[in-house]
């Protein structure tokens, strides 16, 4: 008398198990790559937010605590901001002024890495971005509401991130007003 | 003889009834976080609006105050800000913010946009300003307001 003993799964077992799993998987991975693809963007997103904040916070800091004279490019000419006009005069890519000591001081755009960046003629280099984000569209431009008050001072630029999945920006916009003028 | 080690259906039900529980739980914890995900960033985003108006609205207090206190009234006028281009052409109705309305969620098809500039004092010593972003997800009506005095010499 033999004692058969069916332990093996069948052919037709087999397929039903790997068609049920190929169906589930596609669906696993697509819910996976969703949550990856979310928390990425949340990264960046922080991320470029916090680089933004913290350059328009140094930027605002530097121009109130310590520019007296917004100057021209050979920072000759003191006190170089027109009378406000409509549209806003021009902005330019960089900004040249000096402190109450007559240092010099350059805010402009590093065109390598695309960082934010403070020269004074000490020289030292600052970058008030890091090199995670992409700073573009730097622009600067100052004005005088009237002869009597200290200039104001307009400031934009656009930080961006790639991510794998998209690429995402945050403008920003902002003006000081000089304290130490 | 044949000997079939098969398992019963109490076994199979059992297994399939843990298997569903642990599939179910692990759905809705994987359907919260991917919310909050989203919500999150939908927040960073509403909060850079706000700052972004913040700032214009400092700029219009210190490119000229006497200008700047008439946008308000000691009730509080309300503005809509529907696009990045900024200005106080669009007064909407509308005090609590939450009733505010002719104001349309124009941000990235998303986001609507306010402020209520309200004047203390007579004559006006301080401007109060409290900036609101809304946006609705999966039903719910999400929020974020910043609220800033301004005074003429700050």
């Amino acid at each position: 008398m033999g004692i058969k003993n069916n332990k093996s799964f069948t052919l037709v077992e087999l397929l039903v198990a790997v068609g049920i799993v190929g169906l589930m998987l596609p669906s696993v991975f697509n819910i996976f790559f969703t949550i990856i693809r979310q928390q990425l963007i949340l990264v960046a997103f922080t991320e470029m937010k916090q680089q933004g904040d913290s350059a328009q916070r140094n930027i605002k800091n530097l121009l109130q605590n310590r520019a007296a004279f917004i100057t021209d490019i050979t920072y000759g000419q003191l006190d170089f901001c027109p009378p406000l006009t409509t549209p806003t005069p021009v902005f330019s890519s960089s900004l040249y002024f000096k402190d109450r000591d007559g240092v010099r001081v350059l805010l402009y755009q590093e065109p390598i890495t695309n960082r934010i960046a403070s020269d004074s003629a000490a020289p030292h280099t600052y970058y008030l971005t890091t090199q995670s984000v992409v700073v573009s569209d730097l622009g600067f431009t100052c004005y005088h509401v009237n002869e009597f008050t200290p200039p104001i001072v307009s400031a934009h630029y656009t930080v961006s991130k790639s991510t794998a999945f998209k690429d995402i920006t945050l403008p920003y916009s902002f003006s000081v007003k000089l304290r130490d003028y | 003889m044949s000997i079939k080690k098969s398992f019963s259906l109490i076994e199979v039900l059992i297994f399939v009834t843990i298997l569903s529980m642990f599939l179910v739980a692990a759905a809705s914890i994987i359907t919260v976080s991917m919310r909050q995900n989203t919500i999150k960033v939908n927040t960073i985003k509403a909060v850079h609006y706000n700052e972004q108006l913040s700032e214009w609205i400092s700029t219009e207090k210190e490119t000229e105050w006497g200008l700047f206190i008439t946008r308000g009234t000691p009730a509080g006028n309300t503005y809509c800000f529907p696009t990045d281009a900024l200005d106080w052409s669009l007064p909407v109705i509308g005090n609590p913010l939450d009733l505010v309305t002719g104001c349309s969620s124009t941000l990235e098809n998303k986001y609507r946009r306010f402020a209520t500039v309200t004047t203390i004092g007579s004559p006006v010593a301080r401007v109060e300003v409290i900036i609101h972003s809304d946006w609705q997800e999966a039903g719910n009506t999400y929020k974020t307001e910043l609220n800033t005095v301004y005074t003429l010499w700050e």
